[in-house]
C-alpha cells in the first residue's frame, strides 16, 4: 500500500508539463540515438551531460531525461539491426539472428512490431520488479557499512571485467587504467595534489564527462571514418507495421519469461542487457523451438530478446539507486552525473530523494507508453534517421561533443584532453580492451578509497576490519568466484589451444 | 600492436604510476590510510595483469590498414587543430572547416561539403547558444562584425 500510495506521488511529479516533455525528448532521443550505429546510451547521455548542468536543469528531470534516453535506446535499436542487420549496440545482437531475416522475407513490419510491443511488455514487468525490488535492497543495503562497500566496489570490477567477453585480463587493466584516473587530484583525505604535476587545471580531478565523451564519442567517430562505406542499404520496405493475434500469442509467454529473465541478469552487476537478451534467447530456443525454426526468421526469437534488453535497463538501475553501484557502463554514466550534483545515490537515496525515486519509476510507465505510441506508428519516420549520410552525422557527433565540452569549460585544456582520451578509446577498442570497466572504475574510485579510509578509522587501523563481519566474508567470497571461474577458463581454453598447437 | 607491446606500455605506466606515488607522504598529520597506498595498491593490481598479459596467449586485433591509418590520423589532427583555434576562429568557422574536411574524407562533393558546413555550423551554435543559452566562442573577425 505505501508503494502504491509513493507511486500515485511520483506520477503527480511526473505528469507535469515539464517532466512529460522530458521524458518525451528522452525516449524520442533515446530511439534516434539506439537506432545509429556505434552512437549508444553511453555517448547520447555523456554528451548531455554538460549541457543539462549548464543550464540548470532539475535533477529529478535530468534523470527522467537520462533514463528515458537509456531505456530508449533499446527500442531504437532493433530498428537498425532488423532493417540493416547493423545493431546500434551489442545488447540487440541476438535480435538480429532472426529479425533480419524475418525482413529479408519481407516481414520486416511484424518484426518491428513484435520488437516494440516486446520492448513495452519487458519494460513495463521490470518497473514493476524495480518498484518493488529497490525498496526492499535499499533496506538490506543499510546493513553496508564502508568495509562492505570496499569490498562490493571490488566485486563490482570483476564481476565487470567477468562479463566483458573473453578478455578477462584486459578487463581487469581497463578497471586499473580507470582507477589510476580517478587518483588524479587533490587526495580528499590528506590535501596532497597527485599526479597533477603541478598543473592547477588537474586539481579537481579529470572531468568526468571529458574522459567519458573522449573514450566513447570521439573514438566512435575515429572507428566510423575509417569506413568510407554508407551505414548500410535501406532497400527493405516496411510493409504493415503489425502483428496478428495468433503471432502475439505465440509470443506472449517468452516475452513475460524473457522479461523476468532479463530483469535478473539487469540486476546483477557487470551482467547487463546483451547477457540478458543472448540468455533469453537461449532460454526461448531450449523451450520452444521445436521445429528448428530459429534462426531463420522466426518470431519469437525477436520478442524474445528484446524483452530481455529493455527488462535488464530498468533492473541494472537497482543496484545503482540502492547501493550506489552502478552494474554497466551506462549507470556508471548516470551515477557520475548523480555524484556532480552532490546526490548520493545508495541505501538512504529512497528515503532522502523519495520523491526523485518514484517520479522517475512514474516517469519510465509513461516512457514506455509513449514508445510503444511512437515506434508502432512513427517507425517508417524514425527510418529516415538511417539515411542520414556519414559525411554529416559523424563531424556531427564530433561537433556536438566538442560544443558541448566547451559551452560547460570554456577551456580548451578539456577540448585537448577530450581528444587524447578519443585516440586512447581508440587504440583500446582496436586492441580489444573493454570501456566500460574504465568509466566505471573512475566514478567508483574514489568511493572506493573513502570507504577504504572511513573503514580503517573505524578500525583505528586494524586491517582485518576488511574480515570482520559475515557479510563482507560473503562478498570476498563472491569477489574470489567471480575472479577464479574466468580465470580458470582461460587457462583451460590456453592449455586446449596449446594441445592442439603441438598436434 | 600485438599484446606483449600493450603489456610493455601498461607495466611500464604501472611502474612509473608506483614510482610517483612512493613520493606522497602526508605532512604534518596523518590518517590511517595516507595518500600513496591506495595509488600504490592500484599500481601493484596492473603488475602482474600485465605480465599475465605479457606470457599469455594472444589474440590478433582486427587492425586498420595504411590507408585508414592514414584517414584516422588526418581526423585526429583535424581535431587537433580545432581544439587550438576555436577560440580565435570561433565555433561556427572551426566547425565548418571540420565538416569540410570530414565530407572530403567520405569522398563527398566540395559543394556539398561546404554547405553541409555552413548549415551545420551555423544549427549548432543556434542550439548551443539561442536555444540552450550557452556560451560558444565568436571568434575574433565575427565579434568585432556583431
Amino acid at each position: 500500500m505505501d508503494s502504491f500510495h509513493s507511486l500515485m506521488q511520483g506520477f503527480s511529479g511526473a505528469l507535469i508539463p515539464l517532466n512529460l516533455l522530458v521524458v518525451f525528448l528522452g525516449v524520442t532521443a533515446g530511439t534516434i540515438i539506439g537506432m545509429l550505429p556505434g552512437i549508444g546510451p553511453i555517448n547520447g547521455i555523456a554528451i548531455l551531460i554538460p549541457i543539462t548542468f549548464a543550464m540548470g536543469i532539475d535533477p529529478t528531470s535530468m534523470l527522467i531525461l537520462f533514463a528515458g534516453i537509456y531505456y530508449g535506446a533499446q527500442y531504437g535499436n532493433s530498428i537498425s539491426t532488423i532493417l540493416l542487420n547493423v545493431p546500434g549496440t551489442p545488447s540487440s545482437v541476438a535480435t538480429a539472428l532472426d529479425g533480419h531475416p524475418m525482413a529479408k522475407n519481407g516481414r520486416a513490419g511484424p518484426a518491428l512490431a513484435i520488437s516494440a510491443i516486446a520492448s513495452f511488455i519487458g519494460g513495463s514487468v521490470a518497473v514493476i520488479g524495480l518498484m518493488f525490488l529497490a525498496p526492499v535492497l535499499s533496506k538490506w543495503a543499510i546493513r553496508f557499512g564502508p568495509a562492505e562497500y570496499f569490498v562490493l566496489i571490488l566485486f563490482t570490477f570483476t564481476m565487470l571485467s567477468a562479463l566483458s567477453g573473453k578478455q578477462f585480463i584486459k578487463g581487469l587493466l581497463a578497471t586499473g587504467i580507470g582507477l589510476m584516473l580517478a587518483t588524479i587530484g587533490i587526495d580528499a583525505g590528506t590535501g596532497i595534489p597527485r599526479y597533477t604535476f603541478g598543473h592547477l587545471a588537474f586539481y579537481d580531478g579529470l572531468d568526468f564527462a571529458v574522459v567519458t565523451i573522449g573514450l566513447f564519442a570521439i573514438s566512435e567517430v575515429f572507428l566510423l571514418i575509417e569506413q568510407t562505406r554508407g551505414v548500410g542499404e535501406l532497400n527493405t520496405k516496411l510493409g504493415r507495421v503489425m502483428v496478428t493475434a495468433k503471432e502475439f500469442v505465440s509470443c506472449w509467454w517468452g516475452m513475460i519469461r524473457s522479461a523476468v529473465v532479463g530483469f535478473l541478469i539487469g540486476v546483477l552487476p557487470g551482467a547487463g542487457a546483451t547477457i540478458a537478451s543472448f540468455m533469453a534467447y537461449a532460454t526461448e530456443q531450449r523451450l520452444t523451438d521445436k521445429e528448428g525454426t530459429f534462426g531463420t526468421g522466426d518470431i519469437r526469437a525477436v520478442a524474445a530478446p528484446e524483452s530481455a534488453n529493455n527488462a535488464a535497463v530498468s533492473g541494472a538501475l537497482i543496484p545503482m539507486l540502492t547501493l550506489g553501484v552502478p552494474g554497466s557502463g551506462t549507470t556508471a554514466v548516470i551515477l557520475g552525473a548523480l555524484l556532480a550534483l552532490n546526490l548520493n545515490p545508495g541505501p538512504l537515496f529512497i528515503v532522502q530523494h523519495g520523491d526523485m525515486f518514484w517520479t522517475l519509476i512514474a516517469s519510465m510507465y509513461i516512457g514506455n507508453v509513449m514508445l510503444l505510441v511512437l515506434n508502432l506508428p512513427l517507425v517508417g519516420l524514425f527510418v529516415k534517421v538511417l539515411l542520414i549520410p556519414r559525411y554529416i552525422l559523424v563531424p556531427g557527433v564530433a561537433m556536438i561533443s566538442y560544443g558541448a565540452i566547451y559551452a560547460a569549460s570554456s577551456s580548451m585544456t578539456d577540448l585537448m584532453l577530450m581528444t587524447g582520451f578519443g585516440l586512447l578509446g581508440y587504440l583500446m577498442r582496436k586492441t580489444d580492451f573493454p570501456l566500460a570497466p574504465v568509466i566505471l572504475a573512475l566514478v567508483l574510485g574514489p568511493m572506493m578509497e573513502t570507504s577504504l579510509r572511513r573503514a580503517l578509522s573505524l578500525s583505528n587501523g586494524d586491517w582485518g576490519i576488511l574480515f570482520a563481519s559475515p557479510l563482507v566474508i560473503g562478498l570476498w567470497v563472491l569477489v574470489a568466484l567471480s575472479a577464479l571461474v574466468p580465470l580458470i577458463r582461460s587457462l583451460r581454453r590456453a592449455r586446449k589451444y596449446n594441445d592442439s598447437e603441438q598436434h | 600492436m600485438s599484446d606483449r607491446i600493450v603489456a610493455v606500455m601498461l607495466l611500464v605506466l604501472a611502474l612509473l604510476f608506483g614510482f610517483q606515488a612512493w613520493a606522497y607522504v602526508p605532512i604534518g598529520f596523518t590518517d590511517h590510510l595516507g595518500a600513496r597506498v591506495f595509488p600504490l595498491a592500484v599500481a601493484l593490481f596492473m603488475l602482474p595483469l600485465t605480465l599475465t598479459l605479457f606470457f599469455g596467449r594472444h589474440m590478433a586485433g582486427v587492425w586498420p590498414s595504411a590507408r585508414a591509418w592514414r584517414v584516422v590520423i588526418l581526423a585526429l589532427s583535424v581535431l587537433v587543430v580545432y581544439a587550438l583555434v576555436i577560440e580565435y576562429v570561433g565555433f561556427i568557422v572551426a566547425t565548418m572547416g571540420v565538416f569540410m574536411v570530414y565530407g572530403k574524407l567520405y569522398g563527398a562533393r566540395w559543394w556539398k561539403t561546404i554547405v553541409t558546413g555552413i548549415i551545420a555550423a551555423f544549427v549548432l551554435y543556434a542550439l548551443f547558444v539561442l536555444a540552450l543559452d550557452m556560451y560558444l566562442p565568436l571568434g575574433s573577425f565575427f565579434e568585432e562584425l556583431f
